[in-house]
């Protein structure tokens, strides 16, 4: 896939109370600083439970990019940013 | 960049060795036609279904409800209890996503339903007897794939009461500790930890012992390496009691 140009839609779905949701929510955050290629946003699971289940999402924290399940049930902040789309805009400064 | 579709979760991966044959705790979201439902599936169970939203603590049934339904867990941790004359907890079972659960599907006990908690986030969809008969005419190919489920689950009680039978007292709470592992989601950790909510007594409950005895074991397969306690809290080393319970059976 070739992302030149492209506008990503970054959602992270996450549980209530759960240590691992909340460092890897922060995480993305900060990552996405700076990024005007993207658009984050946190959104709580119980807060779009049917989203949840067209989604197929089984385990939190789970990370949609542009539509799509990129991956359930991440494990901590590292195995994030493997999932994440890489910076073309500012690659090479 | 090409995105990787990671639906490589642990629990689906990972194979149980011990009791002979591998084996691994089978979800709904493990049987093919579950895992590739279409677009139009997940739009016609949504239709069909009741869709609802728990937070930690909050009951979705209790013994006074009409045991009528079948509920698909889609997200989080749901326990079902039964309470004693004593007032005191008994933890029958502990549901993770991809498990199905209710009265519709799992029968009730003495007509009565168990009452069922969410541990932590949790979503489902939910179906009476009416429901899901609209369901079996819709979705006739992911009925087919609840059939094999239930069957599964039989299996695996059959094989667990088999277990018990032919297992001795420490062996017996290693199988109990392992499926409380895997219960709760624990199954791709080398160490998992039990924590104190689950009682000696219910360990015992599963694993048809009375406390004493969980106790007395506890003791020897702490002095064998197999798990450790800290506080309240049993840590079990995984590899360890499975390969115990292979030399066991």
């Amino acid at each position: 896939m070739n992302n030149t140009n492209l506008h990503h839609r970054i959602n992270l779905f996450v549980s209530t109370d759960d240590s691992i949701s909340e460092e890897v929510a922060e995480s993305l955050i900060a990552w996405g600083e700076g990024r005007s290629d993207c658009t984050i946003e946190i959104i709580p699971v119980l807060s779009r439970p049917e989203q949840v289940i067209r989604l197929q999402i089984f385990y939190t924290p789970a990370l949609v990019i542009n539509g799509t399940l990129i991956a359930g049930g991440i494990s901590s902040p590292s195995d994030l940013s493997q999932f994440l789309p890489a910076d073309t805009e500012n690659a090479g400064q | 960049m090409t995105y990787q579709i990671n639906h490589h979760h642990p629990l689906t991966i990972i194979q149980e060795r011990y009791g002979g044959a591998p084996r691994r705790r089978l979800r709904l979201h493990d049987f093919p036609m579950w895992k590739n439902m279409t677009e139009k599936e997940v739009g016609r169970l949504l239709q069909i279904a009741t869709v609802k939203v728990y937070s930690r603590g909050e009951v979705l049934f209790n013994p006074i409800d009409e045991p009528n339904r079948l509920y698909f867990l889609q997200l989080g941790q749901v326990m079902t209890y039964a309470v004693t004359p004593q007032g005191q907890k008994k933890i029958l079972h502990i549901f993770s996503p991809g498990d199905a659960f209710g009265a519709l599907l799992l029968g009730a006990v003495d007509g009565k339903l168990p009452w069922a908690e969410a541990l932590e986030d949790t979503i489902v969809c939910s179906m009476d007897d009416e429901t899901f008969k609209h369901f079996m005419m819709d979705c006739p190919n992911l009925c087919l794939d609840l059939f094999k489920y239930i069957s599964q689950i039989h299996v695996e009680a059959m094989r667990r009461l088999r277990g018990l039978l032919h297992t001795k007292a420490e062996g017996r709470v290693v199988m109990a500790l392992l499926e409380i592992g895997r219960r709760l989601a624990k199954e791709d950790q080398e160490e998992f930890t039990i924590s104190e909510f689950f009682t000696q007594e219910d360990i015992g409950d599963m694993a048809g012992l009375v406390r004493t005895t969980v106790s007395e074991s506890i003791a020897k397969l702490s002095k064998l390496g197999i798990l450790r306690k800290a506080g309240r809290k049993v840590i079990v080393h995984r590899h360890r009691a499975e390969d115990y319970l292979q030399e066991f059976t």
